[in-house]
This record gives structure tokens, C-alpha cells and sequence, in this order.
């Protein structure tokens, strides 16, 4: 008897996993937390924002949930040719909004990250930066903007875009400042960059980064956004 | 209205938005005493009273009249606030364009309201863009001539990080709270590109913002 209460309590949380997270292109489920925040019940989700960069900002602003989203584009005027998400939910999971958001946006594909944080990447390549590992990256009594501010200090991370013949660059208009801007301290010790931003995110309740790749002027150009 | 015993002066309080006419008028009162005549045997001294008669307004926080606006491109300089203060974004290349706007009532023509604190509430809601811009909210005070600055940017980290194609289109609402209610007071399409950001009033046709950038 207790075998089978097991074996039905082992199906049912299967039947949960399988039902919260069918993906439209392949989310992949891998080391999960004993909490899969992809299943996680979601209500009243209104989302009408331009491009799935901001449809993903406003997502996990609202349900307080981490996502990291890399990108690779053509060039950086295709940035400009997105559409406006349009999601409305009464009642959701965050798997159900994830897989709407990439089918509106279309080339895009999610997963659950070790970190248990939600990772969003176009589906025509990563940018690899974000698997980057530095060996010393300190966090001590930072706030958002030094430890972005920090990142040119990363051995690894100038390595990589020497070795990709990229440079950084990233554009604001301002105000990316004024908020969630605590001191922190974090262990990064190894982590890659992509974990490093999903813990910044978390505990600086930004909730949202973004790495995005791009060529202009033939020149490639990656941005690196913790906002 | 209220009188102050000790000052001799009246207040008004408004109740709603509005003009009226307020007329105070003081009782009778002896006008004469000592020689001229005796207040406690008739024939009775001369009395008098006095009155006055004025307009008022009551000032409702109706819209934002755009008064100025000033560039000041950065080219690795430390960015500074509409005020000049440190914005603290550090040194940056780029544009900021301050936008001075006065909170004015329902009098046409329309007239400041010249009280500071009254909180401006901002919403930008990006329509489109091509560098990743997001949303943003904020609230503003208004100084004591009732004007805000507003700081409208378009940064970046190097002197080659801005494209010249760079774009965004927002569309920014500015509101205030009256009487608990929201009262929108403007609302602006915002249109940044490499070099500038232009405010359109589109208050009157709110869609009248583009969702692409070219």
C-alpha cells in the first residue's frame, strides 16, 4: 500500500512538472530546485509591451520572479522591428506566459536554469559571454550600478570580447539608477557571469537582466543591462 | 471662511475649482467716542460698518505648459540633474535635454498654481525602440512657482555606443492627484534619437505616437 501512495505521489508530481512547463520550442528542464518556479501559478498578468525584452522586464517585475534573457541580432536596427506583446491572463502559470511571450515574439525559447531563475535566449544562438566564469569577481557592499560599473574589471570577461573581436556598449536614458540600488554582497566564487546576473537580479529586486549582441557599423557590440 | 481673532483676518477655504465673489461685512459700530459723544446717553453716537467685496479663484491643477527646454550633449563628462547637481550616472556620452514645465489651472488664460510640493506623476511606456529602452515611472515636485524639470537622456558608455540610427518612441504620461482622483495633465510622445529626443503634446490625440522605429 505505502509503495503504491508513493508511486502515486511520484506520478502526480510529474503530471504537475509536465503540465506547467510544455514549451512551445523546447524549454529544458535541467537541475531543478525543489521548487520549479515555472510551475508556479500566476494571476492577473497583463503585459502589453514593446519587444520581449520588455515583455519579459515588466513579467518578472510584476511576479517578482528572476529572468536573464540573452540575445544575438542581426544588426542593431532589427532591435527596432519588434512587435507589442499582448498578454492578458486572469490565471496562468509562469511556463503558460513564457510560452506566450515567445510565440509572439517568435525566435525566441526559454528554460529553467540551475539557478532556478528563467533564462530566455533567441533560439538562432547565446551569447556565450554569459557562461563565462571569472575566477575573482568580488561583490562586497555594492550597489546595481558599481557592479556593472565593475564588470570591465573581469579578466575573463575582456578575454572573451577580445577573443570575439567585440566591444561593449550599452545605451540608457537615465534613470536605470534610482531604483533597487542596495549595497550587496555576493559569492560568486564559480559561477558563471549568466548566475552571477540572476543573483544580482534576486537580491537587488531588479528581477531582470539582459546580454545582448549586435553588429553595427560591422563592428560587433555586446551590451550587458542589469535593468 | 474662518476669521483669526488675533490677526483680524479672514480665510477662505475652496471647495471646489471654481470663481466666486466674497463680500465681508463688519457689524455696526460706534464710530465716535471720548468728546465728540457719550455712548451711555442718547442722542446715540454715530455708528458706522465697513464692507468689501472681491473675487476669488480656486485653482485646479489642470495641465503642464512645456516653458523651456535645454540640450547639453556630454561627450565624457560627469552627467549632471536638470538642477546641476550630480545625476550620478557617472561620466557618459550622449544628450540631456531638461524640459521645464509649470503646473497651471483652468482660467484661460491659463494661470500658474505657484505652490511647491504638489506631486507630478510620470509614466513613460516605451512604443517602440531599438536599443532596449524601458519603462519607467517617477514622481516630481513642484517648487514653489510650480514648475518641474524633467530629465529626458539618451546615454552611453562610450563616445561609439550611440548609433546614428538610435531610436526609441515613448509615449509619457504626467498626472497629478486631485481630490483623489487621478488627473492626467499631459501627455507627450517622446522621440529620442541619437542627438536629440523632440516632445510632441499629443494630450488631445494620445495614439498620435509612432509604434516603429524606421
Amino acid at each position: 500500500m505505502r509503495a503504491i501512495l508513493r508511486y502515486m505521489q511520484c506520478l502526480s508530481t510529474v503530471f504537475v512538472v509536465l503540465w506547467s512547463t510544455a514549451p512551445v520550442h523546447g524549454a529544458i528542464l535541467r537541475g531543478q530546485k525543489s521548487r520549479d518556479v515555472s510551475a508556479v501559478v500566476v494571476r492577473d498578468v497583463h503585459i502589453h509591451e514593446y519587444g520581449v525584452a520588455g515583455a519579459l522586464r515588466a513579467f518578472a517585475k510584476q511576479q517578482r520572479i528572476v529572468i536573464g534573457y540573452d540575445g544575438i541580432y542581426d544588426g542593431f536596427g532589427t532591435m527596432g522591428t519588434q512587435r507589442t506583446i499582448r498578454i492578458d491572463e486572469s490565471t496562468s502559470t509562469v511556463a503558460n506566459v513564457l510560452n506566450k511571450i515567445v510565440t509572439q515574439a517568435s525566435g525566441y525559447a526559454w528554460k529553467v536554469s540551475d539557478s532556478g531563475a528563467i533564462h530566455v535566449y533567441t533560439i538562432n544562438g547565446r551569447v556565450s559571454l554569459v557562461d563565462v566564469q571569472p575566477a575573482n569577481f568580488v561583490i562586497a557592499e555594492k550597489d546595481r550600478r558599481e557592479i556593472w560599473e565593475s564588470l570591465e574589471q573581469i579578466p575573463e570577461l575582456m578575454s572573451w570580447l577580445g577573443d570575439h573581436r567585440c566591444t561593449r556598449g550599452e545605451i540608457f536614458n537615465g534613470f536605470e539608477w534610482r531604483q533597487n540600488m542596495k549595497e550587496v554582497s555576493l559569492n560568486t566564487k564559480g559561477k558563471s557571469l549568466g548566475r552571477i546576473f540572476d543573483d544580482v537580479a534576486g537580491v537587488t529586486e531588479t528581477y531582470f537582466w539582459q546580454v545582448f549582441q549586435y553588429t553595427s557599423n560591422g563592428k560587433c557590440v555586446v551590451g550587458i543591462y542589469l535593468w | 471662511m474662518t476669521v483669526d481673532n488675533a490677526t483680524q483676518k479672514g480665510l477662505v477655504t475652496g471647495a471646489s475649482a471654481g470663481t466666486a465673489t466674497i463680500r465681508a461685512q463688519s457689524p455696526s459700530f460706534v464710530v465716535y467716542t471720548g468728546n465728540v459723544c457719550d455712548g451711555e446717553a442718547p442722542p446715540p453716537c454715530p455708528t458706522g460698518a465697513f464692507a468689501s467685496t472681491g473675487p476669488v479663484t480656486v485653482q485646479t491643477p489642470t495641465s503642464l505648459r512645456l516653458d523651456s527646454t535645454t540640450l547639453t550633449p556630454y561627450t565624457g563628462q560627469t552627467v549632471k540633474n536638470c538642477d546641476g547637481s550630480d545625476a550620478g550616472i557617472g561620466a557618459r556620452w550622449g544628450y540631456v535635454r531638461c524640459a521645464v514645465y509649470t503646473l497651471v489651472d483652468q482660467q484661460s488664460p491659463a494661470q500658474a498654481i505657484k505652490k511647491a510640493g504638489i506631486g507630478i506623476h510620470e509614466d513613460v511606456q516605451v512604443l517602440a525602440t531599438n536599443y532596449s529602452a524601458q519603462n519607467f515611472s517617477g514622481d516630481i515636485s513642484t517648487d514653489a512657482n510650480g514648475r518641474i524639470a524633467d530629465f529626458l537622456a539618451l546615454l552611453g558608455t562610450t563616445s561609439t555606443t550611440i548609433p546614428a540610427n538610435a531610436c526609441s518612441y515613448a509615449k509619457q504620461t504626467l498626472s497629478t492627484v486631485v481630490k483623489g482622483s487621478t488627473k492626467t495633465l499631459r501627455i507627450n510622445c517622446l522621440h529620442y534619437t541619437a542627438t536629440d529626443v523632440t516632445i510632441t503634446d499629443i494630450t488631445s490625440n494620445p495614439t498620435n505616437c509612432s509604434t516603429t522605429c524606421p
